[in-house]
């Protein structure tokens, strides 16, 4: 059996032809492959041998032929799929176009041209031109660039309202839609529950405990953090994407997330939450509404809002959340590492990646009546003098613009975290070191093995003057994440400290111990 | 952003051209005459039709994509995005010198033809040095016409008939056009010995050598055959050949040992699929007076 298929205007390089050719030639069943141009002299000789017809037969110089020659039907027809699947891939930017990478949008599209989604990571002056191009293609958007004005931002929100498409952003820094993650994002199993969070890495820390608790993710939609704390914005993308949640037939349970909002846009989203017809579970960070309000369940930390979504999802009623160490334990853990500190260490530090996970810890500090003074915090008497230098009970988040300007986000590029341990340790006053890291797309390849390792060295400066450095963290990851999150949890266990399960156990853990630490002020 | 260095064809062009195939060290641009231009990363890979200019490709080749459209302006190229000035820019002719020749031996053919029958690839025109039992029909076809160019009773219908081959073979540039290229880069070797007084070779071979009218049946053949294999025909006619077949020449004058000649003949033949192999075929049956 013989068969030719002819490529109009191909412009392939011979190495990658020579290998396609061979591989066809490998496999069962083929007598012989060729892969020639449609050249006047090439035609008649393929003619004498029998090997052309029809589309062939009008071949051009500048024509790929692939003619095949199999012992049967069926593998003339495989080779042939085959040759056409190799190639097209090749003419899509696969092979000796792999490392091409378009830097214009319209370069993109030509690769790509079936895109319906835009990651925009631009300088953010160029950022909202970049997405109303998009837009006005048709394409959804996550925008991570941040630095993009509140006006750009709802004039964007506004076309995208206009055109049904998404707006995720700007600084959206992580998404999963239809089970393919975007920028920062965990390989987490697929299921019914769908989030919309105007919070980047509380979106990864619920989906991860969604994980951990066996549930699975439909859809989980970034807005970015303006969209629920600016009256401007509206929460616009936050009531879209709860509408689209509505319409998800994979979606049966609703979670919005968000850092505090503004009061009067909480109102409205938790009618919109109530409107949708399914189960919801509602959480914002620094507010305590508990409960229920129809359809919609309220959760007072990240880690009880994924154990809602789960058991709502199940059809299950949801059991308040165990922790994972009994109180005795609690206790004794809080007592041992309280009573080997030295007698001037009497301070929390907490360095977060996580601007959202930095925010649940503070809030868990306060309510149990400590003062937190933080770079994010814009109350008179609460933010820290100087984002570099902590002082009293901190906790800093290391993601904001003052340590990122021209150099990589702390969950890129841990270097700067382990700098900052170093300065705590080598104050005197120190007492715990509260701590989180993120794993999944986007972070660092061994953020553990990078932190241990400074965590060691600021145990043992603290030891070196007769203290003890306590040291507290979470991991917000997954299984099947490729850091690997059993070998990433080893190595902070290895440097002394303790792991726990969530940000939210973590922080609990650490406030446990800081009432010893407290205590022995009195 | 400049190029480093700017093949001296591409200076005389003017006109529209048309990005078709993008490379991770190569662009290739359809001008308007059906000739390729090529923006490479390396010097390498240079021809009398390319533009080398690595900073193209450290800033992800400009975007550039199949379909983009290229202005020629003579001594500038104006692309969607950047503008490439040649004015002052070192340009590269693509041609051998005697200097390149001058110790190019009779013994050193032999050792050539050694080497590339010890390193060269299977699946293009090898096998016309091999004289194998073949079941390629276009080497068998290869086969036929280069008995047929031996027979001929003139250089002229010598050459008409090698123009059978143009266009003949597999791979985006059929072997028939690497083989040809290859056999023009012989002759062109055989007249700078002729011109010397390293004779050794060229002494003997004097009527095989062609002038520029004897040439017109493969002019005219070009256009018989894909971009690519015109392009390099309409460059070797002219005698200007790539940078990968002038440097085995000069690697194989300078050759002090046989290990010297057998790496040079490797570098070449690594060119392409079977380009290097098919081209050294040619340019051996063209150095040892068979064509």
């Amino acid at each position: 059996m013989k068969k030719i298929l002819v490529r109009k205007n191909a412009y392939y390089d011979s190495v990658f032809l020579m290998l396609a050719t061979k591989a066809l030639k490998q496999r069962p069943g083929i007598k012989e492959a060729v892969v020639a141009m449609g050249t006047e002299v090439n035609l008649g000789l393929l003619k004498e041998i029998g090997l052309l017809s029809g589309e062939a037969e009008s071949a051009k110089p500048n024509d790929l032929l692939i003619a095949i020659e199999a012992e049967t039907g069926e593998a003339v027809e495989e080779a042939c799929r085959i040759a056409e699947e190799v190639l097209k891939k090749k003419s899509h930017g696969g092979g000796g176009q792999e490392d091409f990478r378009p830097v214009s949008l319209d370069g993109a599209l030509k690769i790509l041209p079936e895109a319906n989604l835009v990651v925009i990571s631009v300088p953010g002056r160029y950022a909202a031109r970049e997405a109303r191009q998009a837009l006005n293609k048709g394409l959804h958007v996550m925008l991570f660039s941040d630095h993009v004005s509140v006006e750009e931002e709802v004039e964007l929100k506004e076309m995208a309202l206009e055109r049904g498409l998404l707006m995720m952003g700007p600084d959206c820094g992580t998404a999963i839609l239809n089970g393919k993650p975007l920028c920062f994002a965990n390989v987490v199993r697929r299921g019914p529950i769908g989030l919309v969070a105007a919070s980047g890495s509380g979106l990864q820390e619920v989906c991860c405990c969604i994980d951990r608790m066996g549930g699975g993710i439909s859809q989980a939609i970034g807005t970015g953090g303006g969209d629920l704390q600016d009256q401007r914005v509206r929460g616009r993308m936050t009531l879209m994407g709860i509408e689209a949640l509505k319409q998800d037939p994979e979606t049966r349970v609703i979670v919005v997330l968000s850092k505090p909002p503004a009061e009067e846009l909480a109102a409205t989203v938790l009618s919109k939450l109530e409107d949708a017809g399914k189960l919801c579970v509602a959480h914002f960070l620094g507010r305590k509404p508990s409960g229920k309000r129809g359809s919609v369940r309220f959760s007072s930390n990240m880690e009880e809002a994924a154990a809602m979504a789960v058991a709502l999802s199940r059809g299950e009623e949801y059991r308040p959340l165990c922790f994972s160490l009994s109180e005795a334990e609690v206790s004794g853990v809080a007592e041992a590492e309280a009573k080997r500190m030295a007698s001037e260490q009497r301070y929390v530090r907490g360095l977060f990646a996580g601007g959202t996970l930095a925010i649940e810890a503070m809030a868990l500090f306060e309510e149990e009546g400590f003062r937190i003074l933080s770079n994010v915090r814009k109350e008179p008497g609460l933010a820290l003098q100087s984002p570099h230098r902590s002082e009293g009970h901190a906790i800093v988040d290391m993601g904001d613009d003052v340590f990122t300007l021209g150099r990589p986000h702390p969950m890129i590029d841990p270097s700067l975290r382990e700098e900052r341990i170093a300065t705590e340790a080598a104050d005197p006053e120190t007492a715990l070191l509260l701590l989180d890291v993120v794993l999944g797309y986007g972070a660092h390849e061994d953020p553990c093995g990078a932190l241990a390792e400074s965590v060691s060295i600021a145990k043992g400066q603290v030891a070196g003057r007769g203290g003890y450095l306590s040291v507290i963290a979470s991991i917000t990851g997954t299984e099947k994440d490729f850091q690997n999150m059993a070998e990433q949890k080893k190595k902070l266990e290895s440097a002394g400290c303790l792991v726990m399960p969530s940000n939210y156990q973590a922080a609990v853990l650490a406030l446990h111990v800081m009432r010893k630490v407290a205590l022995k002020w009195m | 952003m400049l190029p480093t260095l700017v093949g001296a064809g591409v200076p005389c062009l003017t006109g529209w051209g048309e990005v078709v195939s993008v490379f991770p060290l190569a662009v290739n641009i359809r001008h308007s005459q059906g000739l390729l231009i090529s923006f490479i990363g390396k010097t390498r890979a240079m021809t009398f039709l390319s533009v080398c200019v690595p900073a193209l490709f450290r800033e992800q080749k400009k975007g550039l994509v199949p379909g983009d459209r290229v202005r020629f302006e003579g001594h500038r190229l104006v692309a969607e995005g950047f503008v490439l000035d040649f004015l002052g820019q070192t340009t590269w002719q693509g041609t051998l010198t005697r200097d390149d020749v001058k110790g190019f031996h009779a013994s050193k053919v032999s050792l050539v033809k050694e080497a590339l029958l010890l390193k060269g690839r299977d699946g293009g025109f090898l096998g016309l040095l091999r004289r194998d039992e073949t079941k390629n029909p276009f080497l068998d076809k290869a086969i036929k016409v280069l008995r047929g160019v031996q027979s001929a009773p003139s250089r002229a219908v010598r050459l008409k008939v090698l123009s059978g081959m143009v266009g003949l073979g597999p791979g985006s540039t059929p072997s028939g056009d690497d083989f040809i290229a290859g056999v023009l880069l012989g002759q062109e070797t055989l007249r700078l010995l002729l011109s010397t007084e390293e004779k050794a070779v060229a002494a003997s071979l004097d009527p095989m050598i062609p002038c520029s009218t004897e040439k017109d049946a493969l002019w005219v053949a070009i256009n018989r055959t894909s971009d690519a294999g015109k392009t390099l025909l309409w460059q070797a006619l002219q005698c200007h050949f790539p940078e990968y077949l002038i440097e085995m020449v000069r690697s194989v004058s300078d050759a002090e040992g046989k290990q010297e000649i057998v790496d040079a003949v490797e570098r070449a033949v690594g060119r392409g699929a079977t380009s290097g192999t098919d081209a050294l075929t040619g340019f051996l049956l063209s150095a040892e007076g068979r064509i």
